[in-house]
C-alpha cells in the first residue's frame, strides 16, 4: 500500500492557508534534501523542476522543521481546529 | 477587558489535563488550551500506558477510563529475515486489578481526561492555537492565541504543548531547538480485526492485551525499533527511529515500516488487518540531556515538552512521565499561589518534585542508554547470533550436539570478536 492510500485512511481539515511554506530558490542549492528521507507523509518530492511541497496531508510531526538545515522551511501548526484529526491516535 | 486566570495551561495532551485537574481541584481558575477541535485528536502514542500514576488523581480510574486491554503479556523479539526469537513475559500478578498497564488510544483517552479537567472546574477551549506568550516585567503573564481578542492573561502558564515545545522556547527554558539526533519519529498503523483473531493469535482471553517490542535486521542498521499491541478490536504497530540515524541512512521510515510488517512471523499476526488509521508523531530519545530548564518567572513546562521520555531499549515511556509532570507542575502552580509568589524562585518546587519522583530518578538512571541504543550491532549482528543458537538449540539433526558454551562462542566469534562482545556486554550493564 502506498502512501497515498494510507494518508486516506487519515481526516484532514484542509486550510487554504498552508501551515508550511518552503522557499524553494534555497532548496536549488541543497546537497542533503533531509526532507525527502524524514516526511512520514513524503509530502515532500523531487520532480524536475526541483522540490515540491504539498501542505496537505501534514500529519503535523515536525520532522521537516528540525531536518532542514538551511531555513527553507516556515513551520506552523495549522490554525486551530484545521489539520489532521486522528480518531484514534 | 483581556480574560484573567489563576493559571493557563497549553495543551489538552496527557500532561496539561494532568496539570489542569490537579489545580482546578484545589480551587484554582484554570484555562486549558488545545490546538485540536477535541482533545487527543492531534496526539499519537504506541498505546502502552502504565498508569497507576493515576491512582491518586482519579479514584477507581481503572473502571472509568476508556481502556482497550489491561496488559498480561509482555515480550521482546529479534527479528532476522526467516527467524523470530521471542522472549515473553507474563504472570498471573498481571491478571487481576489493579493492572499494571493497559493500551489505550489517545483520541478517546485525551478527550476522557481533559472532561476529568472540566468537571473539576477547568474551562477548556478548542480550536485555538497559542501562538506566544505574553511577558510582563521579566515574568510570563498569559499567552496570545490565534483568535481575535485572543489574548488572555494568567499568573502561571504551564507548557504543555508536546515534543515540538515550541512554547518552551518562547519562555526561553529551552535554549535551542531540539535537533534530531535527540528524538525519535514514529510511525503508526491501527489495523481492525476480529476479536477472536486477535484473542486466538495472541493468546489472550476478553479484556487481556498483549505488548510486544521488536528490533532486527529490517531496520536497516537505522537506530530504533517496533511495536505490536493489541487493542479491543484493533493492533497497533510501528516503528520509532532515531531521526538523525534515518538522515544518515537516507531512508524513508514508511520503508522501513513496511519492512518491519513484510516479516513473515510479523505478517501472521496482522495477516487479514484492515488498515483504519496512519499516524505519524515525534518523541524525545535521550533523555537527561535534553531536558530544559523546567521553570522561570510564571512559566514551568511538563510532558514531552520538558523531554520527560524514559526508553530502556525496548520500550517507550512519557505518558505516564506526562501525567506525573503535569500533577507535579499543578502541585507547584497550587502553592506559589496560596503564598502568592509565582517568581522562578518559588517555582523552583517544581524542579524538586521532579527531582525526588520517579522522572528524576528514572532520567538519571537511564541517562546514558541511548549510547547503547546507537549501537549498529544491536540490530544486525546480535539479531542474528541470537538466531544461531536458537536454532543450534532447537534445531535436531544428526549431527553430533557441541557443549553449549562451545557454541555460543563459534557463532558469535564468526560475526563479532569476542571483545567486541564484552564491550558491549559491559555498556549495556552499566547503562540498561
Ligand atoms: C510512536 C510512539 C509510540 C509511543 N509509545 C509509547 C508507549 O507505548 N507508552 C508511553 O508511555 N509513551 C509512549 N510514547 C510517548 C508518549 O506518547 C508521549 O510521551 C506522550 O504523548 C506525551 O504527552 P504530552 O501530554 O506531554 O504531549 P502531547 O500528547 O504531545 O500533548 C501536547 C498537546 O498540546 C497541544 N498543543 C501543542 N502546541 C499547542 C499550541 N501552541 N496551542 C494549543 N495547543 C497546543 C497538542 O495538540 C497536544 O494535544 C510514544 C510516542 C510515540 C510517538
Ligand atoms: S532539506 Fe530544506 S533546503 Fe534541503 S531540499 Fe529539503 S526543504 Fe529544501
Ligand atoms: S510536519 Fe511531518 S508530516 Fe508534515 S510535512 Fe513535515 S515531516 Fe511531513
Amino acid at each position: 500500500m502506498d502512501i497515498l492510500e494510507k494518508l486516506m485512511r487519515v481526516y484532514f481539515i484542509s486550510d487554504e492557508r498552508p501551515h508550511i511554506t518552503v522557499n524553494k530558490s534555497i532548496c536549488q542549492s541543497c546537497s542533503s534534501k533531509e526532507c525527502l528521507y524524514v516526511c512520514p507523509a513524503q509530502r515532500y518530492t523531487m520532480e524536475a523542476e526541483g522540490i515540491q511541497f504539498v501542505a496537505d496531508g501534514c500529519l503535523e510531526c515536525g520532522a521537516c522543521r528540525i531536518s532542514c538545515k538551511s531555513g527553507a522551511i516556515t513551520w506552523n501548526y495549522p490554525r486551530g481546529g484545521f489539520g489532521v484529526r486522528f480518531r484514534l491516535g | 477587558m483581556v480574560k484573567h486566570f489563576d493559571v493557563i495551561v497549553v495543551g489538552a495532551g496527557l500532561a496539561g489535563s494532568a496539570a489542569a485537574l490537579t489545580m482546578s481541584r484545589s480551587g484554582l481558575n484554570v484555562c486549558l488550551i488545545e490546538r485540536a477541535t477535541s482533545p487527543g485528536e492531534k496526539n499519537v502514542t504506541g498505546g502502552v500506558l502504565y498508569g497507576r500514576v493515576l491512582d491518586d488523581l482519579i479514584t477507581d480510574w481503572q473502571n472509568k477510563a476508556p481502556v482497550e486491554r489491561w496488559i498480561v503479556k509482555n515480550g521482546i523479539g529479534m527479528i532476522t529475515s526467516k527467524s523470530l526469537t521471542l522472549f515473553q513475559f507474563e504472570t498471573e500478578d498481571f491478571y487481576n486489578p489493579p493492572y499494571n498497564s493497559c493500551t489505550i488510544n489517545r483520541a478517546n483517552f485525551d478527550l476522557w481526561l481533559a472532561q476529568q479537567a472540566e468537571e473539576a472546574g477547568a474551562t477548556l477551549v478548542t480550536n485555538t492555537l497559542v501562538e506566544d506568550l505574553i511577558f510582563k516585567d521579566g515574568y510570563v503573564k498569559g499567552v496570545k492565541t490565534q483568535r481575535p481578542d485572543g489574548e488572555l492573561e494568567a499568573d502561571i502558564v504551564i507548557c504543555a504543548d508536546g515534543v515540538n515545545s515550541l512554547l518552551a522556547q518562547k519562555a526561553g527554558l529551552r535554549k535551542k531547538d531540539i535537533s534530531p539526533h535527540e528524538v525519535g519519529i514514529g510511525i503508526k498503523e491501527v489495523l481492525l480485526l476480529p476479536i477472536e483473531k486477535i484473542n486466538e493469535r495472541f493468546g489472550l482471553e476478553e479484556n487481556q492485551g498483549s505488548a510486544y517490542e521488536f528490533i532486527g535486521t529490517f531496520l536497516n542498521c537505522v537506530h530504533g525499533g517496533a511495536f505490536l499491541y493489541t487493542n479491543k478490536k484493533t493492533l497497533s504497530l510501528g516503528i520509532v527511529v532515531n531521526l538523525g540515524s534515518l538522515q544518515k541512512a537516507a531512508v524513508q521510515p514508511s520503508m522501513l515500516l513496511e519492512e518491519f510488517k513484510g516479516q513473515p512471523q510479523i505478517q501472521k499476526f496482522i495477516e487479514g488487518g484492515t488498515l483504519v488509521e496512519y499516524s505519524a508523531h515525534m518523541v524525545p530519545e535521550i533523555g537527561l540531556e535534553m531536558v530544559p530548564k523546567l521553570y522561570g518567572n510564571g512559566v514551568m513546562v511538563a510532558g514531552d515538552a520538558a523531554g520527560f521520555v524514559v526508553t530502556n531499549g525496548f520500550t517507550f515511556e512519557g505518558m505516564n512521565y506526562a501525567l506525573a509532570s503535569g500533577k507535579a507542575a499543578g502541585h507547584t502552580a497550587v502553592l506559589a499561589m496560596k503564598n502568592g509568589d509565582v517568581s522562578a524562585k518559588a517555582l523552583a518546587a517544581y524542579q524538586d518534585k521532579i527531582n525526588e519522583s520517579f522522572i528524576g530518578k528514572n532520567l538519571e538512571t537511564y541517562r546514558k542508554v541511548y549510547h547503547v541504543l546507537g549501537n549498529p550491532r544491536l540490530r544486525q549482528e546480535y539479531p542474528q547470533i541470537i538466531e544461531e543458537i536458537a536454532k543450534e538449540l532447537f534445531l535436531f539433526d544428526d549431527k553430533p550436539r557441541i557443549k553449549l558454551a562451545k557454541m555460543v562462542r563459534s557463532v558469535v566469534g564468526n560475526k563479532v570478536s569476542m571483545w567486541q562482545v564484552i564491550r558491549d556486554g559491559i555498556d549495556m550493564w552499566r547503562y540498561m
